[in-house]
């Protein structure tokens, strides 16, 4: 068992830091706008307590995200990140991530994987360490 | 081999394609709770559809960070006559009717010559056919007694007012804006400048949209995005000089200053300031960083100035923001 501290719990995520790393785990079908991306991010904030982390996301649950949500998670979304993994394992969040990295402009380095090896290994090179 | 459920999904996608060609970007696909390829296309097609959109919309070129709202723009009910029962007030600004005479005058008189035409075809077909409920797009000319031309397409519906029992046609327009303020106040720079924008143009037959634009190219557009990814990534440091800026993107310091207004709407430092600004409300929102350290991170060197600038950009301070947030989270 891992020493894991703090979790928060949402409709739409589970959240937990572990070491440098913040692990994002978004539920299974979760349709995101503009206010659920606020949420997100406030939920992030909250268990980062002012401290930079890096982020492991599992986005395989999403359904869709929308325009504004996408920009929210840009630009909003970045803030306190030193380097985002998104996990992506199905043809549509495959799609997204795709369009998401490729059209919304990212201060810190993103990377998407569909294997959880090689997003924690991508994290690895960006730990303080 | 397809089976039907595939070749439907298919279908739809057919059809929005063409819609999407003929100019109709109002559309959307609807999601099923399949996870195939079809699926993952309508994604590809729903969230391009939503950029190309924007993208139209966007006076400059293509607007990467914001999304828009729709406003009534006219709104006319007319008997059969032409004579107009009711309108938005909205018009009155639109068109420039001040006098109160004007307001009496049928609807046809605010229309171009053409757009009168097309009115009088579009009255007389749906007199003819006699059909109970009216629903068509028209696209329409507006003239103002400035001699202006607003073209836009109106939805043209009918209805039976029951307390006279009479046919009542209405006229509607939606306008979409960025912004309400930004776009007023660009239109009347334009007006008082004298130069034609936007869907308002001087009355000339056949005239087209002629704003001016900066004769900027590919290769300066993606400089120019260069500046703002470089902006964006490295908010907490001080920014060159514009000049040594621009000659480290391999532009000069014209173009970019120029260009970048037309990207992004609002000059470099100005765009700087509000993004440090952005940044900041959410530490201050969502965080316990001190006021100062959260000045010192989004790049401002003191933090009265960063106080002065926060309260002008949001109308309140950020000790009052952190209050506020402090008690929310309670």
């Amino acid at each position: 068992m891992k020493n894991i501290s703090n979790h928060i719990e949402s409709e739409y995520a589970n959240f937990w830091i572990d070491g440098e790393i913040i692990f994002v785990v978004y539920k299974k079908g979760v349709v995101i706008d503009q206010k659920v991306a606020i949420k997100i991010v406030e939920d992030r904030l909250s268990l980062q307590q002012g401290k930079p982390f890096l982020v492991f996301c599992d986005a395989s649950g999403i359904k869709s995200i929308d325009k504004a949500a996408r920009n929210y998670l840009a630009i909003e979304g970045s803030i306190l990140i030193t380097a985002t993994a998104l996990l992506v394992n199905n043809p549509i969040t495959n799609v997204m991530s795709d369009f998401y990295l490729k059209t919304s402009s990212h201060p810190c380095p993103i990377q998407a994987f569909t294997e959880k090896k090689e997003a924690m290994a991508f994290l690895k090179t960006h730990t303080s360490k | 081999m397809l089976t039907a459920i595939h070749r439907e999904r298919l279908q739809r996608i057919h059809t929005i394609l063409v819609e999407f060609a003929s100019g109709n970007f109002l559309f959307k696909l609807e999601r099923t709770e399949m996870e195939d390829e079809i699926e993952a296309l309508v994604v590809l097609i729903n969230m391009t559809l939503e950029e190309i959109k924007d993208s139209f919309l966007h006076q400059g070129y293509v607007n990467l960070q914001e999304t828009y709202k729709q406003f009534i723009q006219l709104f006319f009910v007319l008997n059969m006559e032409d004579t107009i029962i009711a309108f938005n007030s909205r018009i009155q600004q639109l068109l420039f009717i001040e006098d109160k005479k004007q307001q009496e005058n049928a609807f046809s008189y605010f229309l171009t010559q053409d757009s009168k035409l097309k009115w009088k075809n579009f009255k007389s077909k749906i007199t003819t056919t006699k059909q109970n409920k009216i629903d068509e797009f028209l696209t329409l000319s507006f003239k103002t007694n400035q001699h202006l031309i607003l073209t836009t397409n109106c939805l043209i519906s009918t209805f039976l007012d029951k307390i006279s029992q009479q046919q009542r046609l209405i006229v509607t327009s939606i306008e979409i804006i960025k912004d309400s303020k930004e776009r007023e106040l660009a239109l009347l720079k334009a007006i008082n400048l004298g130069t034609k924008k936007n869907k308002v143009q001087k009355e000339t037959p056949h005239s087209s949209l002629s704003t001016k634009r900066a004769n900027l190219g590919a290769s300066d557009i993606r400089k120019i995005r260069g500046v703002h990814d470089h902006i964006m990534n490295n908010l907490g440091k001080p920014l060159s000089p514009l000049i040594e800026l621009a000659h480290s993107f391999g532009t000069n310091e014209y173009k970019l200053k120029y260009g970048f207004k037309k990207l992004y709407g609002q000059t470099v430092f100005r765009f700087l300031l509000h993004e440090r600004l952005r940044k900041a409300s959410i530490l201050i929102q969502h965080t316990d960083i001190q006021l100062k350290e959260v000045a010192y991170i989004t790049g401002f060197k003191s933090v009265p100035h960063f106080s002065k600038a926060f309260k002008e950009k949001y109308g309140y301070t950020a000790r009052d923001l952190r209050k506020q947030s402090h008690n929310d989270r309670l």
